[in-house]
């Protein structure tokens, strides 16, 4: 593998919830490669976000505890050891983040133009001129039309669309080395997510910047990611080269995501889908496979011994029987 | 922007003709009125009643006279105090500085302290600062506002000779040290009863917008957070605080009456006491008419300033 | 049907998250304390707020358990009917607000248009302009016994039942439940009282103490400034009118002072059961 801009591991977060510690993810690890594209995969409710926002540094502190394990280096650079304020310098400016809500994710009292400048200047030495000139560039890379005109308009002004447009150009403005984008065209129209998402892929050629797409969409990871890591209830249960994973998916959560993905040319009766939902952080199995009271190849050992990440290849897939599936009889 | 400023003072006009007329009605329901005083105690018979009633122009119908008393407001004729024989105008040109420097003084005041509290206590909640702002929300809505002034001379004039009693300037000088030795106590007075609620507008508003996703956007551009409080969550924390000086402004107004009484403080306040007292009835209704028109440039310049700290109103008118 | 909101279950549940709620149960029974003295007081001890005796400004003693003012009524006593006057004006005035603004709230929530315009503007105008200006006002030309205070307090403070119950109404009346009566055919007032009224009140529950404190501070303003009750008879707000006296502020201070304090007390204890009832109603605006 080339080498990586971002390296995480063992990734720990727990939550006081009622005055209870609960855990919301375990032992995450992975390697972001320069230039490529990570897609996390899962629920809602299996870590994904809480992951990517911990990174980020933008978990409410008062309940949150991140594990003293947990390591996270940016181009072999320790992140978790710096300040509340050395950390400043690197979120939004080496680190930068989009999120799933455009409608709701920009100030509706400045302008765009404000809003983007004020990212620019917080992270470098420049005149307020030349930042303006850099987002009007910035806002024509991805795509927006008449930029100077739109630089002065407010984001009520603008359909939603547009605003994830400019969320993403304030995302790259400062050229940071990771961009972290969490369910990006989810609120979005079909037709928007699809140009959302070739704005994406050709921004990333551009500008070599490595992406983690969050998303629940396995449709998306097939489109825009190089290699894709599956989350399920707080832990990586899966994680190999996106095609590797959609032609030998090994965990049964992954066959039962890849199984529920619409395809044209099947002529299934009905979408199958995986039974039961996301255990809450509350009733979380404390031992056996988190997965085990969903799975369909569910036996006697998942419930009595958590499964380790296992390298199979490059596969790493937490299972006791990957590769070695039977289905159980009546199920 | 124009046609908004525009659109809002015209929506003022009917305003102020409903609470005029209401005003207008009320002093002609009154008992004991000029010409009934008169009338009673000379014995006048009913021709010369007439005469009398024709005299003050009071034989047209109502609507009229309201009208005609209206038409004398727009030239500054507010009619003469029946107390003291002397035009209203002249009387209220009189009070008015000092009534303006109590309620300014006092609305400035709680708005910063009331403010500052709210800011403090949605920023670090569960502190210190949270706790005293809850207090001081709760004495606020609790107090009597003429018994705690009254404690207040007790122990700062009477007791310690900290502060005087009464007066805008007293004996002393007229110059800005001793109005200020004047002020402290009503002042704070009438700003006790707004300051909890603008702690609690604030705080709440400042936990809402705090919540909201485009806080969640600017923490991830990497600005400090207390830019982040500043920039983002009070300045859209704002609006509703603009909303709260609209509703703290009759209060500051009702609220300076009872304390100007107290303190003896030259003002409108005590003027309407008087004038209530002694059925000055051209008095009550001039200050009533005065008050409304206060309260109304207020809610027109907040409307102005809405518009200005939210863009999405503008657009829609 | 939906129609049973107001289930025996709600009011147990409402009752069991107050009871838990340990300053508004003590705050609840000091006013009943005082509800009660105030009621039995005069009818068990032999109070007499009126008469003057000879002993002017005695200081409290045996005889007079608060002293005497200056011209000698006892001061005991006419804190006690103070205490009535000011808690009847507090409560009644309240009721009278609720009265008036309810309906208004529920009309103007439930038919839109122009009942709503008129209805709501018009509240506004009473919010924007100082209520205790008008008040005082409508006192000097009406009167000011009791029942015309109780009256003008309560007319005046109409707006806020009035909005509160709007703004629920507003979002009640789009509920399925309401659509399914409609299509039903019931007619519009039997909807407003079955439907739309017992599902529009709790914000009116959570406020109603509030406002009774507030309108007892209005009742003892206006006393307090001669505009209200006025002497002989008595009200909190009148004997703290003494101390407008300076000679009475400095050296007589329980001709103003158990007044002040009995005020204060009440008006704080009601506020610890408003916020009482608010928590049990909503434990999201729990702070």
């Amino acid at each position: 593998m080339e080498n990586s801009i971002l390296e995480v591991k063992n990734l720990k977060v727990d939550f006081i919830m009622d005055g209870e510690r609960v855990n919301a993810v375990h032992e995450v690890s992975f390697k972001l490669g320069k230039g490529r594209t990570l897609g996390i995969v899962g629920e809602s409710g299996c870590g994904k976000s809480v992951s990517a926002t911990s990174i980020m540094r933008l978990l409410p502190k008062i309940n949150t505890i991140v594990d003293d394990c947990t390591s996270i280096k940016l181009d072999d650079e320790e992140l978790t050891t710096l300040s509340d304020k050395e950390f400043q310098k690197v979120r939004g400016n080496r680190i930068s983040m989009i999120f799933q809500e455009p409608m709701t994710s920009l100030n509706p009292v400045y302008t765009i133009g404000k809003q983007l400048i004020e990212m620019v200047q917080s992270h470098q030495k420049i005149s307020k001129k030349d930042a303006f000139e850099t987002c009007v560039e910035m806002l024509e890379k991805v795509g927006i039309p008449e930029a100077r005109k739109r630089m002065k308009e407010y984001p009520h002004q603008l359909s939603g669309g547009m605003r994830q447009r400019v969320m993403i150009a304030m995302a790259l403005v400062c050229n940071p080395e990771v961009l972290i984008a969490d369910e990006p065209t989810t609120a979005l129209d079909v037709t928007i997510q699809a140009q959302i998402l070739e704005l994406m892929n050709k921004l990333k050629e551009d500008t070599k910047t490595s992406i983690i797409l969050i998303t629940h969409d396995m449709g998306v990871v097939a489109e825009v990611t190089d290699e894709v890591m599956v989350m399920y209830a707080g832990e990586v249960v899966e994680h190999d080269d996106v095609k590797e994973i959609f032609h030998n998916p090994m965990h049964p959560y992954t066959i039962g995501l890849l199984d529920s993905i619409p395809k044209l040319n099947q002529n299934t009766e009905r979408l199958l889908t995986i039974d039961g939902t996301v255990p809450t952080l509350k009733n979380m199995p404390k031992v056996g496979c988190r997965f085990a009271d969903r799975c369909h190849y569910c036996q006697d050992l998942c419930r009595t011994e958590s499964p380790a990440l296992k390298k199979v290849g490059t596969r790493e897939v937490r299972c006791h029987f990957a590769g070695n599936l039977k289905a159980k009889e009546d199920k | 922007m124009g046609r908004y400023v525009i659109k809002r003072v015209i929506q003022a006009i009917p305003i102020f003709i409903g609470i005029t007329f209401i005003v207008f009605m009320l002093s002609n329901m009154a008992p004991g009125s000029p010409i009934d005083i008169i009338a009673s105690s000379a014995g006048l018979n009913a021709e010369q009643l007439q005469a009398l009633k024709e005299a003050y122009g009071l034989d047209k119908p109502v609507l009229v006279r309201y009208f005609i008393w209206l038409m004398g407001i727009f030239q500054g004729d507010l009619g003469v105090s029946t107390s003291t024989n002397v035009p209203v105008a002249t009387i209220i040109g009189q009070r008015i500085g000092a009534s303006l420097t109590l309620s300014c003084t006092a609305l400035v005041f709680s708005i910063i302290i009331g403010v500052f509290l709210g800011i403090m206590s949605a920023y670090k909640p569960y502190s210190i600062w949270d706790k005293v702002s809850s207090v001081f929300a709760f004495i606020g809505s609790s107090m009597p506002s003429f018994f705690i002034a009254l404690v207040m001379i007790y122990i700062f004039a009477v007791k310690l000779k900290w502060l005087p009693a009464s007066g805008m300037y007293g004996s002393g000088a007229k110059d800005l040290a001793n109005l200020v030795k004047h002020l402290i106590l009503p002042a704070i007075i009438v700003s006790m009863q707004s300051i909890g609620g603008y702690i609690k507008q604030t705080r709440g508003a400042m936990l809402e917008s705090i919540n909201e996703d485009y806080i969640k956007t600017a923490r991830s551009k990497g600005i400090s957070e207390w830019a982040v409080t500043i920039k983002h969550a009070l300045r859209n924390a704002l609006i509703p605080i603009v909303t709260q000086i609209g509703l703290s402004v009759p209060y500051i107004v009702g609220g300076s009456v009872v304390t100007e009484q107290i303190f003896a403080w030259p003002g409108i306040g005590s003027l309407m006491v008087n004038a209530v007292n002694t059925f000055d009835y051209n008095m009550i209704m001039g200050i009533t008419v005065l008050i409304s028109i206060v309260v109304l440039i207020v809610n027109i310049v907040l409307d102005v300033v809405y518009a200005y700290l939210d863009p999405r109103i503008a657009a829609e008118a | 049907m939906n129609e049973k909101v107001k289930k025996p279950s709600a009011f147990k549940e409402f009752y069991k998250k107050f009871i838990k709620h340990r300053l508004a149960m003590i705050s609840l029974f000091i006013i009943i304390i005082e509800i009660l003295a105030v009621i039995l007081l005069p009818l068990v001890l032999n109070l007499d707020p009126y008469t003057c005796t000879t002993s002017y400004d005695a200081a409290p003693g045996a005889e007079h358990l608060f002293g005497t003012d200056t011209i000698g009524r006892d001061m005991f006593s006419r804190v006690v009917y103070g205490g009535r006057t000011s808690l009847l004006v507090g409560f009644a005035a309240c009721a009278v607000s609720v009265l008036i603004g309810l309906p208004l709230g529920l009309i103007a929530g439930y038919y839109r248009g122009t009942a709503e315009a008129v209805i709501m503007r018009t509240a506004d105008i009473f919010m924007s302009f100082p209520s205790m200006i008008l008040t005082i006002v409508a006192a000097a030309i009406f009167g000011s016994s009791i029942p015309i205070l109780i009256v003008l307090i309560g007319l005046l403070h109409w707006p806020q039942p009035a909005r509160l119950v709007y703004g629920k109404v507003l979002s009640v009346r789009k509920m399925e439940y309401v659509e399914a009566a409609k299509a039903e055919g019931i007619s519009p007032f039997k909807i407003i009282l079955k439907y739309i009224l017992p599902n529009s009140i709790a914000p009116l529950w959570m406020s109603m103490a509030f406002m009774v404190s507030s309108d007892m501070i209005t009742e003892s303003s206006l006393s307090f400034l001669g505009c209200g009750v006025k002497t002989p008879m008595a009200s909190w707000g009148n004997i703290v009118y003494n101390a407008q006296n300076i000679v009475v502020l400095r050296a007589y201070p329980w001709e103003w002072i158990p007044a002040g304090v009995c005020l204060i007390i009440t008006v704080v204890c009601i506020n610890f059961v408003g916020e009482g009832i608010r928590d049990a109603l909503d434990p999201k605006m729990k702070r």
